[in-house]
């Protein structure tokens, strides 16, 4: 064993060099992004044991695969049941005599859900976190807001405009400030000189430069994906122009280009300092290791509301609508989650900032649906003193006890016939993100051996040593299950899978499954069923194809010419 | 504990003065980007996670470099974001713009134990993640559970599991299980 050790501690692996300056660039595209900057090979995702792969669609019924990058079609202003005036209410559901936001004002408190109404959404509590200050070091990995655009050494100001209704954001121009040792004003670019004598560096949508105290930058962004409204080109050398920095950093714009205006404050009233709390809840019906299906959380002094809808503007829909008097950001997402979201957002009068995020487990649920559900919520939320909080979470660790209990893997066996008689994949003592399959190795009445796959708590299918697995169909077998989801059993021998569209487009991603938590003859994915054929290419080890199918209608048949195209 | 610091106080330690953050990022990048191959088997996610988290340390720098270990806190970072699904997804859209080419080694080269590095490939993802920060970033069981956020004892079976599986793919044995006459379930 100690062999192994020392041959693991002498493993050489090759960093890459770091390129001068590369943490202070990443540090300024971050902020002008806040988009999370990972890469990786083309060709490889590394994901948990089981993961889902997605293959975006359009939601048209002849449309071909949408390219995952791209954004969900944007609701338009026009359409009637999703862009409300600002004056309009929101949700579709039935209209009641409460024509106010619920008062959130109360002791220090996260929120919850009014018990009688979590029970009529079939929500119970899955866990509810102790506050944690903003000012951590580590904070902004547990919270998703934390002021992590903002430091002492940084300064902002955000244009934005907005459309008629003041609903969605068009574009915004920010302009950033850095300590001058952040290397910034040598980034590359057209050279330009400045009226005040500086010399700066200019691309098509952004310039910056040096005052010998600062840097400083201005961009001009349009939102995802971009309105008609929007204008192609910003003078940034205007805005630049009228731009000056006092020795703190602060910003002032002599001149704002028409039809923008300038964001108040980015921080709350005492945004360097202030807490963070969530609570977690899941469906009755959930599965014991899936990320929660909603989730409520709380934070003072966190960035206004304003500010993440024009952030949330730039890199995909999102908009704004009045409920019961209250201002709330409403943003949708399906290109980076497994399951689809919607995301509520609000600066509450009380002094807190809510976010009620709602990823249902279903995935043929609408957006609309989304909001309803989400907004229902709202509307239930209630504000937890510190008895009522310490109550949550005992019964929230109750209820998540219950859940990862496998008594009711072993009921699910016994029904069929079957007795559980190994370990059960994946890990139970680290809750990574699952997608709701479960591999348990099993025995049948008369002594047969099978590894059973569990689906979503409810779908049981054993598969033994001589399963026609090998049948037609050498590697790989797909089976339906509920939600829009299919099971894609493969033999060890496979490493990876991947969908791709019949023209080679986007779409493609793959999961590693040689990480899979499972020594046992199987392998077995959940899969979005696509909405329209596409390729599946199965592939071993340093991404030898193995074989290639095509997937129709949830069924792998003999691969087309347009698949064997695809490498 | 990893992150524990004396913020009321705000003085550094006499004894140690705070390194300049470019020169830590310096230093730290080629361990983090080892340690972190390791964890994810692919050397460009690596690179690209190894420099987000140092990002977020610079940001955030006039904190960081007061605790006891700053490049610890990265390494909290970088797994946090390693096993992120959202990020990944991203990541690998990204990725799919800039690198169409699939590439797990630099300019070419390849680690010194390919054989090692592919039997690494296998494991599960904590198992990996254990391993990389126990033996290559050669932290302590204590600090391996700060960073990943389990208990320590979580930590001692995960690394006793994941050097027998390791054991396993270097050296495979026949199967012992009984071979049974099956038919469908």
């Amino acid at each position: 064993m100690h062999d192994l050790e020392d041959r693991l501690r002498s493993l050489d692996l090759p960093a890459p060099p770091l390129a001068p300056r590369a943490i202070a660039a990443r540090v300024e595209r971050r902020r002008h992004r806040r988009r999370i900057l990972t890469t990786g090979a083309a060709a490889v995702l590394v994901l948990a044991t089981v993961g889902s792969l997605a293959v975006m669609a359009t939601g048209d019924d002849d449309a071909t695969i949408a390219p995952a990058s791209a954004p969900s079609e944007p609701s338009p202003v026009s359409s009637a049941n999703t862009i409300p005036t600002p004056s309009a209410e929101t949700t579709a559901a039935e209209t009641t005599p409460d024509t106010t936001m619920v008062d959130l004002s109360g002791e220090d408190g996260g929120l919850y859900i009014d018990p009688a109404v979590a029970t009529e959404l079939g929500l119970v509590p899955d866990h509810a976190g102790d506050p944690v200050p903003l000012d951590e070091p580590d904070a902004s990995e547990q919270a998703p807001f934390t002021p992590d655009d903002i430091s002492s050494d940084m300064q902002r100001a955000v244009l934005a405009r907005y459309d008629g209704t003041r609903s969605l954001v068009i574009d915004s121009i920010t302009v950033n400030v850095l300590p001058s040792a952040s290397g910034l004003s040598e980034m590359e670019g057209e050279i330009v000189t400045l009226p005040n004598g500086f010399e700066a560096r200019r691309q098509d949508a952004w310039i910056s430069w040096s005052d010998g105290i600062h840097d400083i930058s201005v961009q001009h962004i349009t939102s995802s994906p971009p309105s008609p409204d929007a204008s192609p080109t910003v003078d940034l050398l205007a805005i630049a122009r009228s731009v000056t920095v006092d020795a703190d950093g602060a910003i002032e714009l002599t001149t704002v280009p028409d039809g923008f205006e300038r964001l108040p404050s980015e921080i709350a009233a005492d945004g360097t300092s202030g807490s963070y709390r969530s609570i977690d809840y899941r469906s009755n019906s959930s599965l014991a290791s899936d990320r929660p299906e909603l989730s409520i959380d709380v934070a003072t002094g966190a960035h206004t509301a304003e500010h993440l809808l024009v952030e949330r503007s730039m890199i995909g829909p999102a908009r704004a609508v009045e409920h019961r008097g209250q201002r709330i950001i409403v943003s949708h997402d399906g290109l980076m989650s497994p399951r689809p979201y919607v995301e509520l957002i609000w600066d509450d009068p009380s002094g807190i900032q809510v976010w009620v995020t709602y990823s249902p487990m279903e995935l043929d649920a609408t957006e609309q649906d989304r909001e309803v559900f989400a907004f229902r919520v709202v509307d239930a939320l209630r504000r937890a003193d510190a008895a009522n909080w310490r109550e949550l979470q005992r019964t929230a660790d109750e209820a998540h006890r219950a859940l990862v209990d496998v008594a009711w893997i072993d009921e699910l066996l016994g029904a069929r016939g079957f007795e559980r008689v190994g370990s059960i994949a994946p890990d139970w003592e680290v809750l990574w993100d699952r997608d709701g399959l479960f591999i348990v190795s099993a025995r049948s009445d008369d002594g047969t051996a099978a590894d059973c796959l569990i689906v979503l708590r409810t779908d049981v299918r054993c598969v033994t040593a001589t399963d026609p697995l090998r049948g037609r169909f050498a590697t790989a077998r797909v089976e339906r299950t509920v939600g829009g989801r299919l099971i894609l059993l493969t033999t060890p021998d496979i490493s990876g899978v991947s969908l791709q569209r019949f023209d080679g487009g986007w779409g493609r991603s793959t999961i590693d499954l040689s990480a899979a938590d499972d020594p046992r003859e199987l392998r077995a994915v959940l899969i979005e069923q696509p909405s329209v054929p596409a390729c599946l290419i199965l592939s071993a080890d340093d991404h030898v194809v193995v074989t290639r199918y095509s997937l129709v209608d949830g069924a792998l048949v003999d691969p087309s010419e347009s698949c064997m195209a695809q490498t | 504990m990893l992150v524990e610091m004396d913020v009321a106080a705000g003085e550094a330690d006499e004894e140690q003065q705070p390194l300049d953050v470019d020169e830590f990022c310096r230093r730290a990048h080629p361990r983090l980007v080892r340690t972190l191959t390791a964890a994810t088997g692919d050397v460009s996610l690596a690179d690209e996670i190894t420099q987000e988290a140092l990002a977020r340390a610079w940001e955030r720098w006039d904190r960081v470099c007061r605790l006891d270990q700053p490049e610890a806190w990265c390494y909290r970072v970088a797994m946090n974001l390693a096993r992120s699904q959202f990020r990944r997804r991203a990541a690998a859209r990204r990725a799919h713009d800039r690198m169409p080419a699939a590439s797990t080694a630099v300019d070419g080269a390849a680690s010194t134990d390919d054989e090692l590095m592919t039997a690494l490939r296998r494991l599960p993802e904590l198992q990996r993640s254990v391993l990389a920060l126990r033996f290559l970033a050669d932290l302590s069981v204590e600090s391996t559970a700060d960073v990943l956020r389990m208990p320590i004892g979580t930590v001692k079976s995960t690394t006793s599991r994941a050097l027998a599986e390791l054991r396993l793919i270097l050296d495979p044995r026949p199967d012992p299980r009984p071979t049974t006459e099956a038919h469908d379930a």
